[in-house]
């Protein structure tokens, strides 16, 4: 085990392994960003939208629009406004949760690459709520989990 | 008796992309060269729309690479695997220059005597016209026609013959470049691609200020003789490669 943890992984392997595990730590943040994409009909869509939660590997938010399991979007944090403001850029984030909801489309989202997209340390701002594998122990269903942190 | 020795397994890079995306059985190019061909060239096109609604073009081919990846995911047989893995097949789509290089292998069984290539295929996606190349001798087998590669099985049967028919071609014409002809007063030797094949191609010249025979360098026939305008090229070309090698 020593010796695993020494291994460096490469970013697109950082991403699967926090898609496999899911332990992270999340946090009701409510971060505005903007949702990018290309829908089912071929239009590019542009959403300016506000996280439920945030990890740093994962996000949930509301989508008026419909997406679909496996989808890739792309997500930036809005950039605050005024002069010298810096806009952020997007990173590319894979849809692993559509639940449908009065209003929109639950949407879990996580991260493709290892770039950094709130550009804060999440457990300054708010308390965890608590990743999946810490509600597994408790002996929460899966299913009852994910409609929690939506 | 040709078939294809290329396993159902492939890795498609979209370059730019931070993870691969990974077929168990879907990777042989009789599957999925045309397919991937078809979704890159669709999200090709996306990128001068959207450059056309106002789009950056950086963004437009992001969006358009995160379409196609996300197209290739709705087929449950394609997951994300990291990058670094090598896999049977490979396909790297270049939404931003526009190309599509496919690397597989194949081979072939004739006479008894089995075949094994390795090959690459590689062409722009909104010109229909590929090159199929050996990446281990760098030298390019032929070029296709899009129409071509839709055919059924085209890669592990036309393609693998192709194949063997070059490769035999290849050694036929080394075996003529390991003898000197000794009534040859010069000799210069060049491989010409002659409706998609390559053929191996001898101007000889018999005596000092004579004609030049072309000889199809397969069968060893005289096929004609240079034209008197085109040996002063033909000329200068020597001498230059006399004058380097007097130097060296």
């Amino acid at each position: 085990m020593a010796e695993r943890s020494k291994v460096k992984h490469t970013e697109s392997e950082m991403a699967l392994v926090h898609q496999s595990e899911r332990r992270e730590e999340r946090f009701a943040l409510p971060f505005e960003i903007e949702v990018s994409g290309i829908n089912g009909e071929g239009e590019v869509f542009h959403m300016s939208l506000k996280t439920r939660n945030a990890s740093e590997w994962g996000c949930g938010f509301l989508s008026p629009i419909e997406m679909k399991k496996d989808d890739i979007v792309a997500i930036r944090v809005a950039s605050p406004d005024g002069p010298g403001a810096v806009q952020r850029l997007p990173v590319r984030f894979q849809v692993v949760h559509v639940e449908r909801e009065t209003g929109g489309w639950a949407i879990g989202a996580w991260k493709m690459e290892s770039d950094d997209v709130w550009g804060i340390e999440l457990e300054m701002m708010a308390q965890p709520q608590g990743g999946e594998a810490m509600l597994r122990r408790r002996g929460v269903a899966d299913e009852e989990n994910e409609k929690g942190d939506e | 008796m040709e078939k294809s020795a290329g396993g159902g397994a492939a890795g498609v890079e979209i370059a730019g992309f931070p993870q691969i995306l990974f077929t168990r059985t879907f990777g042989d190019p009789d599957m999925l060269f045309i397919p991937l061909l078809d979704a890159a060239r669709e999200s090709f096109n996306t990128i001068e729309r959207l450059c056309g609604h106002g789009e950056k073009r950086e963004n437009a081919i992001l969006l358009s690479g995160m379409q196609l990846a996300s197209s290739l995911l709705r087929d449950s047989s394609f997951s994300l695997v990291a990058r670094g893995l090598s896999h049977d097949n490979s396909y790297t789509v270049d939404l931003e220059h526009g190309t599509l290089l496919a690397q597989t292998r194949l081979f072939a069984v004739v006479s008894r005597r089995t075949s094994f290539f390795k090959v690459e295929i590689v062409g722009k996606l909104n010109e229909g016209l590929f090159v199929v190349r050996n990446p281990i001798q760098n030298m390019v087998i032929m070029q296709v026609e899009e129409e071509r590669l839709r055919q059924p099985n085209f890669f592990s049967t036309t393609l693998a013959q192709e194949c063997l028919r070059s490769q035999m071609e290849h050694e036929r014409f080394g075996r003529i470049e390991e003898g000197i002809n000794p009534q040859a007063n010069q000799e210069v030797r060049l491989i010409v691609s002659v409706a998609g094949n390559m053929m191996p191609v001898i101007l000889r010249q018999k005596e000092a200020g004579g004609a030049w025979d072309i000889v199809d360098g397969r069968r060893q026939e005289w096929v004609g003789t240079l034209a008197p305008e085109q040996e002063g090229s033909l000329g200068a070309v020597i001498e230059a490669v006399k004058e380097l090698f007097e130097k060296k």
